[in-house]
């Protein structure tokens, strides 16, 4: 039908001599080889990996002088029982932070969360005990999506920028939250209200394992299917994108839904773990799941990052929160170490950029 | 102030980006650097504006040796770098633009001083803008004139262009020779990047030919022909493709009962931008759309493109009538794809792999149960890159890393391979070498042969007449003439846009 690509077809043997790349590239994988020729695949493949190494640098080194520096002091922190702690404790800022990389991906980012997540905790309380465990967890990822659908139609087609939009969003939600608690923290007493912090395979909690499944299916999903790859692409360049026929807005505001879908999902289940509903659950994972975010390696320009990198951050937090609890670090030097350790973590990879660049030129030279 | 360039050689690896380049320039000398891409030239003229440090070799202005550590000195220096992508800053106003940094001695800003100040420097090159403007307000072409401006008063004694025409219209490069033509009255030395041909033989005094890095030849333009010049680019028998690839298009046969692909009747935008145009395309046929910059031939892609939906008129694709287009993917979905003419800014992502350029806009193509496959993706795109004879060294590098033609090259095949059956094409060849242009052209052409349509709107008068099967001339929104066979010349198409200077 279409000959130049019979022709093509016919002529493989004129590809290039180049090695395919190994499976489970990102798709913003970024290669330091300048357009040397085909030839060069195997030094290629080589700087690959030294680049993969490299990436992980930042967020890799400060998650290894965290666990140095809390296994010298604690006794007690290598232990199942421990690991198990942290994992748990780290459920509902990863399920938030799975939505959240969608967005960052996709060039934008979400600071509704702070206030979608006791918004949904709230609303999954007040359900609960009327409908029952699975359509209260229904209704409030619905309510979640309801509020993520109308941020995201504000940002798209109200064309109101996404800070202000996302941040009265938080504000909108989080005062939601107050009112329909009426204030109050309320104590969950429907007897399948624990279900999420019962104890589920390998000493984990249910939650933690619904945080595991979606980080997995989220971060397939995101590397593999059409949907993903095309959050990549606007990512990479919205209005290339928009130009080539894609369906931007959809895709972004599918973003918003996702988000707030999985912030109010963390919520009902940070809720349920707490047997206790509060407006002031998850407050503060706004800048937390940003913050993992970005550990993980992607740019707030959009475009670039991944899953794996997002729950290397999430887990990196989450150690940090943990140990110092142990260390019986009060909760407010917490949030000045964990801003510390962001800054820090950027600034290495940044200083690896840099790094990296300078060695490439002196190796060029 | 000679400046004099001595056995210049910059080296990645075992590549040599620049071997060995020597010549020497004189006051009041225009100097054109031509070659094909990656034949060094943007190299060279980074290695003297002290953004690349050389390997080897040295440079000396008026026999005083320099040094290249930052494009601070070079500035100092006197030699200043226009770049292909000016960076200027949108919100200030003209005047600041041109004295930034400098703030003409003055410690507290005054804008009305400022401007008294500039006046001198856009005088002198005939700048003619309120200078308390912000830049925003300027045309891509003022802006070129106002980074002469200030290369002026930072005393420029060498001023590198990089492509200052690539993205002009035939008048405003005009209009930029004439400012070139009073710096060298002045005794500055010009460098001057073209891929355009033409401008080099009458707007310059001497030509460097670079190819592989290595400089093969440096005569006066005075002695050269159009056909010299590319045979020392190419490096082989001096066989323009150019031509052949029209010959090629119009030989086609001619499908019997030919279709109206496109129809557009009385069609019109409210702004002005285009009044009452009708106009009919068939399958298969390249269609040249030609004017000086806003006389309505970009208006006619922009509503194809669904950019700018038409306010009055019948739009009919494939002899079905449609309402205005009012997006890429309402447009997408009627049968057009578009090749924006911004390929950095519109069409790529960078910092995104070769492959990944190519397949985003499809990618459902290469999915089963919606997992994407990536073998399928490879597979495609290797047998793309060897299609277009690609130059690169992975699928999975950024695509910024690319040369212009190269760039373009994945550009263009990524819409072509969506096999829609009309294609919408800005600027198929802005700031593309001899030798890719002409592929593409070629490339085109096939398409074309299969029954695609193709409508495209150039800067470029020579791509204008050559690549296509007819050209439609506009001027002030209307559609003014329609030339094809003997009747379309260049010289045909620039009396018919109304431009006033003589056929070069």
């Amino acid at each position: 039908m279409d000959p130049i690509r019979n022709t093509a077809a016919a002529m493989p043997a004129q590809a290039p001599a180049a090695a395919p790349p190994p499976a489970g590239v990102e798709p913003d994988a970024v290669e330091a080889g300048a357009a040397a020729p085909p030839a060069a695949q195997a030094g290629w493949v080589v700087s690959r990996w030294r680049k993969l190494l490299v990436q992980s640098l930042g967020v890799g080194l400060c998650y290894a002088i965290v666990l140095v520096f809390f296994s010298v002091k604690l006794d007690n922190f290598f232990t199942t029982a421990n690991v198990e702690t942290i994992l748990d404790g780290a459920a509902l800022l990863g399920i938030v932070a799975v939505g959240q990389t969608y967005l960052i991906v996709g060039g934008g980012f979400d600071l509704s969360v702070g206030g979608v997540v006791p918004l949904g905790a709230v609303v999954f309380g007040s359900l609960l005990s009327r409908f029952g465990l699975v359509p209260a967890m229904l209704l409030t990822v619905a309510v979640g999506a309801g509020v993520g659908l109308v941020t995201g139609l504000i940002v798209t087609y109200g064309k109101i920028n996404a800070l202000i939009t996302t941040l009265g969003m938080l504000s909108i939600a989080g005062g939601a939250a107050y009112i329909v608690a009426n204030g109050q923290t309320n104590e969950l007493t429907s007897p399948s209200a624990g279900f999420w912090g019962n104890a589920a395979p390998l000493g984990l909690q249910t939650g933690t394992w619904a945080f595991i499944i979606l980080a997995v299916v989220g971060g397939l999903f995101l590397k593999f299917s059409v949907y993903g790859r095309s959050v990549y692409t606007i990512g990479g360049n919205r209005e290339a994108a928009e130009l080539a026929g894609l369906r931007v807005n959809a895709i972004a505001i599918s973003g918003y839904v996702l988000s707030a879908a999985c912030a109010a999902f963390g919520g009902a289940i940070s809720a349920s773990q707490l047997l206790a509903s509060a407006p002031s659950i998850g407050t503060d994972t706004t800048l937390n799941s940003i913050a993992a975010v970005v550990l993980g390696g992607a740019a707030l320009t959009g475009g670039v990052g991944g899953m794996s990198g997002t729950i290397l951050g999430v887990l990196l937090l989450g150690t940090i929160a943990d140990g110092l609890a142990l260390l019986q670090v009060a909760s407010f030097y917490q949030t000045v170490i964990t801003g510390a350790v962001l800054l820090v973590a950027v600034g290495f990879s940044r200083a690896r950029d840099v790094l990296a660049l300078s060695s490439f030129v002196r190796r060029r030279i | 102030m000679t400046l004099e360039v001595r056995e210049l050689s910059k080296t990645y690896g075992n590549t040599d980006a620049l071997a060995a380049v020597s010549f020497t320039a004189h006051p009041g000398q225009t100097l054109a650097i031509l070659g094909q891409n990656g034949a060094g030239k943007s190299t060279l003229v980074k290695i003297l504006a002290g953004v690349l440090p050389p390997t080897a070799g040295s440079v000396a202005l008026d026999g005083k040796p320099m040094t290249f550590s930052s494009p601070r000195d070079a500035l100092k220096a006197g030699i200043v770098l226009i770049p292909q992508e000016l960076a200027y800053l949108r919100s200030l106003s003209v005047a600041e633009n041109i004295l930034i940094g400098s703030w003409n001695g003055q410690r507290v800003v005054s804008q009305r001083r400022l401007a008294g100040a500039a006046a001198e420097f856009a005088e002198a090159i005939g700048l003619d803008v309120d200078l308390a403007e912000p830049m925003s307000a300027l045309t891509l072409a003022q802006c070129q004139l106002v980074e002469i401006a200030k290369a002026l008063s930072r005393n420029a004694r060498v001023v590198l262009l990089d492509e200052p025409t690539a993205a002009l219209s035939d008048v405003e490069a005009e209009r930029l020779f004439e400012v070139l033509e009073r710096l060298r009255r002045r005794g500055v030395i010009t460098l001057y990047i073209s891929h355009r041909l033409d401008e080099v033989l009458t707007h310059t005094d001497r030509a460097l030919i670079l190819r592989d890095g290595r400089s093969v030849a440096c005569y006066d333009t005075a002695d050269a022909s159009r056909a010299r010049l590319i045979g020392d680019m190419i490096g082989g028998p001096t066989a323009e493709s150019e031509p052949a690839t029209a010959a090629a298009g119009s030989g086609r046969p001619s499908t019997d009962g030919p279709a109206a692909a496109i129809r557009l009747s009385a069609v019109s935008h409210r702004g002005g931008g285009l009044a009452d145009v009708s106009m009919t395309v068939t399958a298969g046929e390249i269609v040249g759309l030609f004017g000086v910059r806003g006389s309505g031939h970009e208006a006619v892609i922009r509503t194809l493109a669904g950019l700018q939906p038409h306010d009055a008129g019948q739009l009919e694709i494939g002899g079905v009538p449609r309402r205005p287009l009012r997006s890429p993917l309402h447009a997408r979905k009627a049968g057009v794809a578009y090749v924006p003419g911004d390929r950095k800014k519109q069409g790529l992502a960078l910092d995104q792999s070769l492959r990944q350029n190519l397949t985003a806009p499809q990618l459902g193509r290469f999915a089963s149960l919606g997992k994407v496959s990536r073998r399928r993706e490879q597979e495609f795109f290797e047998t793309v890159a060897s299609r277009l004879r690609l130059k690169y060294a992975a699928s999975t590098q950024p695509i910024r890393e690319l040369s212009g033609g190269n760039q373009q090259k994945i550009l263009l095949a990524s819409r072509i391979y969506m096999q829609t059956p009309i294609l919408i094409i800005d600027e198929p060849t802005r700031g593309v070498d001899v030798g890719a242009r002409s592929e593409i052209h070629a490339l085109l052409a096939e398409v074309a042969a299969t029954g695609t349509t193709i409508v495209f709107a150039t800067s470029d008068l020579k791509e204008a007449v050559s690549l296509s099967d007819r050209l439609l001339v506009f001027q002030a929104g209307r559609l003014v003439d329609s030339l094809s066979g003997a009747d379309k010349t260049e010289a045909n198409a620039l009396s018919a846009a109304g431009q006033q200077f003589e056929v070069r």
